[in-house]
């Protein structure tokens, strides 16, 4: 079972799993992932999405959970997997980083060096065995490489190494990733996210979820380039808990406003108006700002809708304003749509037009369209993952770079006398055979030759 | 400056035009194939024939032109438009051909592989060519897109990750009609392996280093840092077609054609990735 979880065949199968499971999703439409529980959502999505575009076929592709594959076992099982299996392996390499770190025995037996590594014979007297070890330990020291050696009798033996801190990258990298799993678990379980918190100009609204906050906001403005472009968008908010004012910011996309670990982005914006209602006898019974938030399709025009109940009532208001894509015939400038509902199923039983800065008597109550106003669409989310998340990608990154640009190398060498007196120099690269030490190794041998050759040349000069 | 943007591009392209033709002809040619014969592998070790050979000379001088003209048809841009390549489609493959113009540079001044260098000229006119063919109308950016630091280190990170990959797919490609089709030894086709791996020993941190960068631009301004979305995912799977590369290359059934093999997967995932807003949907569906 070790031997399973620490086996690389089963990373590779899982990987691959994993990648092939990536592509379905990436291929079928994914239901939104808005915050679990939505079942009506899903269902609708099912209907007007998925059936449309896979017929038959979508009743078996949502029981295999292929429209939320990224939530279903197909993918949970194969990370899952991957996590053991990745924890197991970062248990088996513990010590061979250890090693890796320590740099390991200096002394290597001579058949090291027969193995896999390579000998270069001194001819007679051109170099003492001491001058040939400092030359090599030198050629080592000016490539970056951290020299140990220790003497024996059968010579001086040199182990050096370089970046051999690099290793822990590997183990850095591995684990980051179940950091990053761990992370995103935490997202999606003690998480929130509210896609959608309509927050008319003036008006203020809970948030919800557990938080005690309430949001209001004082102003929106949306900005554009002169070329018409949305250039920036703006909503001034102060954030309440408890009925205690707690913060104020502005939001911007791009520039969220977080208070306790609850962030408040930018999402969309849309007009709205301020509303006040009173009884004939000039009792208020509502004054607030209503979103016009809800879109009344009626081809080819796109009409913004709100709603608001008259408390004690019964009555149901619709306010309908003029299309936003495009000029509305209907409308005069400063005008809405106003239908009164009983909330009786009795149906619309008013149908009018209030006029901006006035005031008109509908079914016996005064209505008055006080101001054209805007409202801020805010997304709301709570990510107590991001730490963990961002932290684990500091890692995998720190740790990928530190592998793969910087990697361990080793070289062992032993200078040797023979029995007539020549010098030998054997050296052996690793720590694997492929690991892209052959070009210090050929550097280190070529300074060697070098030394032994100007040695040669000087000893020629002063002969002559 | 908008004449100073479009006039080097268009020297740009003409550069790129006259390298490839150049390259291809260095292929095909006499005294190509001869160099080619001498060498065990594709170009390797004919660094001689290649300081006789004329057209090897000023193809990758028009290589370097191309590059030039490149660096300063974007730098006028980005005077113009005050922001780094990444508004559109047509930013991002200009500078994805920047990107594969230096990798084909650098790797062909340490390999020397005429066929890797060939490789890397074609893709990357075929992705300025592309480039020709979209708008390139300067627009103001859309509100989310104004985080211009973070998101000039994502695209700037992307063109290293798929500049290098490109590189990689043409030594890989290269590998596998070699061993396929023309039953050259594995021994001998070594070199061009290394150089596959090492393209995914450079591109494989950046490549993950724009996933990084992409999640945290999201999470600024999106409020979330991972949706599955597809372009998203897609990255994702590109990473792990690599990330399995890497691992697959260790294992002794794996060696050679079958875990090259997967370096040409892994480009065709980042070519899906590169391509996908146009057939999946999703937030980043830019023109």
């Amino acid at each position: 079972m070790w031997h399973l979880l620490t086996s690389v065949k089963l990373a590779l199968s899982l990987i691959l799993a994993i990648a092939v499971v990536g592509l379905i999703g990436i291929v079928l439409d994914q239901v939104p992932g808005h915050p679990a529980g939505q079942v009506g959502g899903k269902d609708r999505w099912l209907e007007t999405v998925a059936r449309p575009e896979y017929g038959m076929w979508t009743d078996v592709l949502d029981s295999l959970g292929l429209f939320q594959i990224f939530r279903s076992p197909w993918f949970l099982v194969p990370v899952a997997v991957l996590a053991v299996s990745i924890l197991a392996c970062s248990v088996n390499r513990w010590k061979q980083i250890r090693g890796a770190i320590s740099g390991g025995p200096v002394r290597r037996s001579p058949g090291f060096y027969v193995d896999g590594g390579s000998c270069l014979q001194v001819p007679f007297n051109r170099a003492s065995v001491p001058d040939l070890a400092r030359g090599v330990q030198d050629a080592l020291g000016r490539r970056g490489f951290r020299v140990r050696s220790e003497s024996s009798p059968e010579g001086l033996h040199i182990a050096a190494d370089k970046n051999r801190f690099s290793p822990i990258g590997t183990y850095l990298g591995h684990l980051s990733l179940i950091l990053l799993i761990l992370g995103f678990i935490l997202s999606s379980c003690l998480g929130f996210r509210n896609v959608s918190l309509v927050v008319p100009e003036g008006g203020m609204r809970d948030v919800g979820m557990g938080t005690g906050l309430a949001v209001s906001v004082r102003s929106f403005t949306a900005e554009y380039w002169p070329e018409g472009e949305p250039k920036d968008y703006r909503s001034e908010v102060t954030l309440y808990r408890d009925g205690m004012e707690v913060k104020q910011g502005t939001i911007r996309v791009n520039h969220p406003v977080s208070y306790d670990g609850v962030r408040f982005y930018q999402s969309v914006f849309g007009p709205a108006v301020s509303i006040m209602v009173e009884n004939p006898e000039g009792e208020v019974l509502f004054d607030d700002v209503v979103a016009l938030s809800d879109v009344l399709e009626n081809p080819p025009l796109q009409r913004p809708f709100g709603s608001f109940t008259i408390p004690g009532g019964g009555v149901i208001v619709y306010l309908v304003g003029p299309a936003l894509d495009g000029p509305d015939p209907s409308f005069n400038a400063g005008e809405i749509g106003v239908k009164l509902y009983s909330d009786d199923s009795a149906g619309m039983f008013v149908t009018d037009r209030l006029q901006v800065g006035t005031t008109r008597e509908l079914d016996g109550l005064m209505f008055t369209y006080a101001e054209e106003r805007q409202f801020s669409g805010l997304e709301v989310s709570k990510d107590p993952g991001n730490a963990i998340i961002w932290t684990g990608s500091g890692l995998l990154i720190v740790g990928l770079f530190a592998v793969l640009y910087f990697p361990h190398r080793q070289i062992w060498a032993i200078v040797q006398e023979d029995e007539i007196g020549r010098g030998q120099v054997c050296l052996r690269g690793g720590p694997t055979r492929r690991s892209g030490v052959a070009a210090d190794l050929e550097a280190v041998s070529r300074e060697v030759q070098k030394m032994i050759s100007t040695r040669d040349a000087g000893r020629d000069e002063g002969r002559s | 400056m908008a004449h100073m943007e479009s006039f080097s591009l268009l020297a740009a392209l003409i550069s790129l035009v006259l390298s490839a033709v150049m390259n291809l002809w260095g292929l095909v040619s006499p005294g190509g194939r001869r160099a080619r014969k001498h060498g065990a592998v594709v170009g390797s070790g004919d660094t001689a024939s290649r300081k006789t050979n004329g057209a090897g000379l000023s193809s990758t001088m028009m290589l370097v032109m191309a590059l030039l003209c490149l660096t300063m048809s974007i730098a006028a841009r980005a005077s113009i438009t005050g922001h780094g390549p990444f508004s559109n489609m047509y930013e991002f493959s200009v500078a994805f051909c920047w990107g594969i113009i230096a990798a084909t540079l650098y790797f062909h001044w340490r390999y020397r592989m005429k066929a890797i260098t060939a490789i890397g000229v074609v893709i990357a006119l075929a992705l300025l060519a592309y480039a020709y063919t979209l708008p390139s109308r300067h627009v103001p950016l859309q509100p989310a897109l104004q985080q211009s630091l973070l998101l000039s280190f994502h695209v700037a990170a992307a063109m290293v990750a798929y500049g290098t990959f490109a590189i990689g797919f043409g030594a890989a490609s290269m590998y596998l009609v070699r061993r396929q089709y023309l039953d050259t030894p594995a021994g001998s086709l070594e070199p061009l392996e290394d150089v596959a791996h090492r393209v995914v020993l450079i591109g494989f941190p950046f490549m993950t280093l724009t996933i990084v960068l992409g999640a945290l631009w999201a999470d600024i301004s999106w409020g979330r840092y991972w949706g599955w979305d597809p372009k998203e995912t897609s990255s994702l799977v590109t990473w792990l077609v690599y990330a399995a590369y890497l691992h697959a290359r260790v294992l002794r059934g794996w060696r050679g054609s079958k875990s090259v093999s997967l370096i040409v997967l892994g480009f065709l995932a980042v070519l899906f990735t590169y391509f996908g807003n146009y057939f999946f949907g999703g937030l980043h569906g830019y023109q």
